[in-house]
């Protein structure tokens, strides 16, 4: 069953449990709750990154409609919808109801994006999520390491 | 006892240390007080600046202290394994300790069963609690129930191979802070090795001030670096092999 999207909505990552690292417009995100971890690239990326920023969804739409305009643009809608779903669903996003004051306004798309070539065609990426090495991410933050070393003792014990 | 025999199988234990001198101790005792005793504990003291080494040295016997500038866990487990002379590998964490079976068990697994004619598995874990180290203040933190039930302890320090299968996988990669163990058992399972884990809980892991703090998911990028490198090679795998990877929707 698909739940209907809210072209206002904002969403933006949880306080804490998940980590994310980008390179070369790759974006790998392991929930560390669940131990499952996830990669896209691409335009996936691109999603990922207007996303996390706090770009609202509908916004995220018509920025992929002006930046891919090649061929394709009907499937941009349904695609982003999916990885909102995704997103939400895999707890690896959650929606900004406004309620954080330390959250601030999204910038503008072009700052999170590079330019794009004209006229490309929409390609959807893949969006990958793996589960095989769940034992080990919800056990292996084992040491903090520090300048006090790994494993130290509480402080005046 | 009823383990497997005692002259066939010489387990070398690798402790790496830095800074642990308030735990160590506890961590090699719980190695010697094994019920199939391994040939050697080679502490691997990593650069520490306070007793971690004198501490080990005052064991004697089989424990063997091994000093190295700091690089690091991984460095320091490698370290280890270079410097020992088993045909079987354990690692314990400093902070840790094993129940007194562990190697006993594990090895028994190890072994296999001839009369099944399943082929014996090359990679033995146990279970893990965690439990509270003594001196963590209990207002300090919450500690939810769950913590404490045994789980899978795809760890280090719940692990038993044979030298050779190790050299198979590789080293653990040294410039990750974090996450090294993750990069090594995607290997061990890209290789497909024959893994198995026990039911039985065979490693107490040590929650303190220290450990909790990653508990609390600070900082946790390097998790994802890591298993960055683990996707890039299934891509190339899948590419060579058509193997699929392991898919959640």
């Amino acid at each position: 069953m698909s739940t209907e999207i809210d072209p206002s909505s904002c969403l933006r990552l949880p306080a804490k449990g998940v980590a994310t690292d980008i390179l070369d417009n790759e974006v790998v995100i392991v929930n560390l709750t669940t131990g499952h971890y996830f990669s896209t690239d691409g335009v996936g990326c691109e999603v990922w990154q207007l996303l996390a920023a706090g770009t609202p969804v509908g916004e995220v739409v018509s920025t992929l409609r002006d930046r891919y305009t090649g061929g394709g643009e009907e499937a941009i809608e349904p695609y982003v919808h999916d990885i909102v779903r995704r997103a939400l669903d895999m707890g690896l996003m959650v929606i900004d109801d406004g309620s954080d004051p330390s959250t601030t306004a999204a910038p503008a798309p072009s700052d999170i994006l590079e330019p794009a070539a004209e006229g490309q065609p929409f390609v959807p990426a893949v969006f990958l999520g793996f589960d095989d090495l769940e034992s080990l991410l919800m056990l292996d933050p084992v040491h903090e390491v520090d300048d006090k070393g790994w494993p130290h003792a509480a402080p005046g014990v | 006892m009823n383990g497997p025999d005692q002259t066939h199988a010489a387990i070398s234990v690798i402790i790496p240390a830095y800074n642990s001198e308030t735990y160590v101790g506890e961590a090699i005792t719980s190695v010697l007080e094994q019920t199939y005793a391994a040939v050697e504990v080679i502490v691997v003291d990593d650069g520490s600046t306070d007793g971690t080494s004198a501490v080990a040295a005052s064991f004697g016997g089989l424990v063997r202290v091994v000093s190295q500038a700091n690089a690091g866990c991984a460095a320091a487990r490698n370290r280890g394994v270079r410097d020992s002379i088993g045909d079987h590998l354990a690692f314990l964490d400093a902070d840790d300790l094993w129940n007194t079976n562990k190697l006993a068990v594990q090895l028994a697994l190890l072994e296999g069963d001839a009369t099944t004619g399943a082929p014996a598995p090359e990679i033995v874990f146990g279970h893990v609690v965690q439990f509270r180290s003594p001196e963590l203040p209990v207002e300090a933190v919450h500690l939810p129930e769950e913590a404490t039930e045994p789980i899978v302890g795809h760890h280090p320090g719940s692990m038993l191979l044979r030298r050779e299968t190790f050299d198979a996988i590789g080293w653990f990669t040294e410039d990750q802070q974090r996450g090294d163990f993750i990069d090594w058992f995607a290997r061990a399972l890209e290789q497909q090795r024959r893994i198995v884990v026990t039911d039985e809980v065979l490693m107490r892991r040590r929650l303190h001030l220290s450990n909790m703090g990653l508990l609390a998911r600070t900082g946790p990028e390097e998790y994802a670096q890591v298993l960055r490198r683990v996707i890039e090679r299934r891509r190339a795998a899948q590419r060579e092999r058509g193997s699929g990877p392991h898919l959640v929707e």
